[in-house]
């Protein structure tokens, strides 16, 4: 009983700590940008250039088409740190304007309606390529 | 239980000590504007971890009481409770917890309950706190077995554990650049955590040492944090979650879909399970070594410097 009772006072405690890290360290608003995917590419050593990009609804994930590289870069920000994953085609799934990864520790997310024919049309190049 | 052994559970107390200590880092790297960063997300998951921890190895700790009790009655003499039967136990503990730790490292299965705690890309008091959910499982508590098979009382082990916990708290912090001399030469230091924290190719597989480094120089797994070469949190990887839940069963889901692949060998499904972390049948992932060979091939002037 009194282990519970910790552990509900230790949520409460948590709570609270992140409510005052949220207000000493607001987060920027700002969506990912070109050329923070760059960046991140350049540090996991990733070869190829942007070459185009569809950013996702919440501004915070993003997915591009590379130079020079037959593989999709997804990237997810946290903040200023992210997170980057490098996939063929057959590895991303699309329905409508939701992706998917497969990836246990990546939800889905979703990119603008209007860029879903976009995302279908990548796909299906990609994926033209792989088989030619 | 000896007698005069106090009858402390340092977990009480070290709760609140913990908060307290947040909350000095918090304020103190916005007062200062640098030695770290925080986010609230990643922070809370932390902690939440942390706590989930601490419920879970409660129940866990009734099992692993019982499991040492019945190796302290096979103990041929019984130590009594003393200072230097605590020096003893507390050096001792330690010296079991670098191989503990690099079994963690250095085995999936042991990886699959650890991983949590380096699963977060901020290096901060909270990070400490992200502690695994099925240490017991791993099976890492056998290492500390034989302490109870020379004599040494569960309770004495349990409070030299707690202890030693208790001591890896202050050092998960940036806060902190360097500590003195003598005292980085000795003890494990933020500076020497930073470096088991991150996921540059040149700090991968270093500095498992608890509480005294000692045992990471004298077992040539010490690397020195550089100047040149600032760590990089998280992992080699990282998590696309914040989720506690995903965050904790991530690599038992990685294993058990390997195990699960069509046309393996037994052998090749033991090793999905107890190599080191990044084996893999077809080769399209690399262990840490191979993420170290990989670097040098494109930057061969390192070779032979620290971690390579």
């Amino acid at each position: 009983m009194s282990l519970l009772i910790l552990f509900f006072a230790s949520i409460v405690a948590i709570f609270l700590l992140a409510l005052l890290i949220k207000w000493l360290y607001p987060k920027s608003k700002t969506a990912l940008s070109g050329a923070d995917f760059q960046k991140q590419l350049q540090i996991h050593g990733v070869t190829g250039t942007i070459d185009q990009m569809l950013v996702s609804t919440t501004g915070k994930e993003a997915i591009a088409i590379l130079k020079n590289n037959p593989h999709f870069a997804v990237i997810r920000a946290f903040g200023d740190r992210y997170s980057l994953r490098v996939l063929n085609s057959e590895q991303i799934e699309q329905e409508g304007a939701k992706i998917s990864l497969p990836d246990y520790t990546w939800p889905p997310f979703f990119i603008l309606t209007h860029d879903a024919e976009t995302m279908t049309n990548w796909l299906l190049a990609k994926r033209d390529e792989n088989d030619a | 239980m000896p007698e005069n052994l106090p009858d402390i559970d340092v977990s009480t107390w070290a709760g609140p000590l913990y908060i307290v200590l947040i909350l000095i880092e918090i304020i103190a790297i916005k007062i200062r504007g640098r030695g770290g960063q925080y986010e609230a997300k990643d922070a809370a998951a932390s902690m939440f971890m942390g706590a989930g921890s601490a419920m879970v190895n409660a129940g866990y700790g009734v099992v692993t009481v019982v499991i040492f009790m019945f190796a302290y009655d096979l103990a041929p003499f019984k130590l009594p409770f003393n200072v230097w039967t605590f020096i003893a136990a507390f050096i001792l503990w330690d010296f079991a917890y670098y191989w503990v730790h690099r079994y963690y490292h250095r085995s999936r299965w042991g990886w699959a309950a650890h991983v949590i705690h380096h699963s977060s890309q901020h290096y901060n008091l909270t990070t400490a706190l992200r502690q695994s959910w099925t240490g017991f499982w791993s099976g890492a508590f056998v290492l500390y077995l034989p302490m109870a098979l020379l004599g040494f009382h569960p309770s004495l082990i349990a409070l030299v554990g707690g202890l030693n916990l208790i001591y890896q708290f202050w050092f998960h912090t940036e806060f902190i650049d360097k500590c003195p001399k003598w005292f980085e030469a000795i003890m494990n230091t933020p500076s020497h955590h930073r470096v088991h924290h991150a996921k540059n190719p040149r700090y991968l597989d270093a500095n498992y040492a608890g509480v005294f480094i000692i045992w990471d120089k004298m077992f040539g797994t010490f690397v020195p944090e550089l100047k040149s070469d600032p760590p990089d949190y998280g992992l080699v990887s990282d998590l696309g979650t914040y989720n506690p839940l995903r965050i904790f069963s991530h690599e038992y889901v990685g294993i058990f879909k390997d195990i699960m692949q069509p046309k393996l060998s037994l052998m090749q499904r033991l090793k999905y399970i107890f190599a080191p972390p990044g084996w893999c049948h077809d080769k399209s992932r690399l262990n840490s070594h191979q993420i170290k060979r990989e670097y040098l091939k494109s930057h061969p002037e390192h070779k032979g410097t620290e971690g390579f």
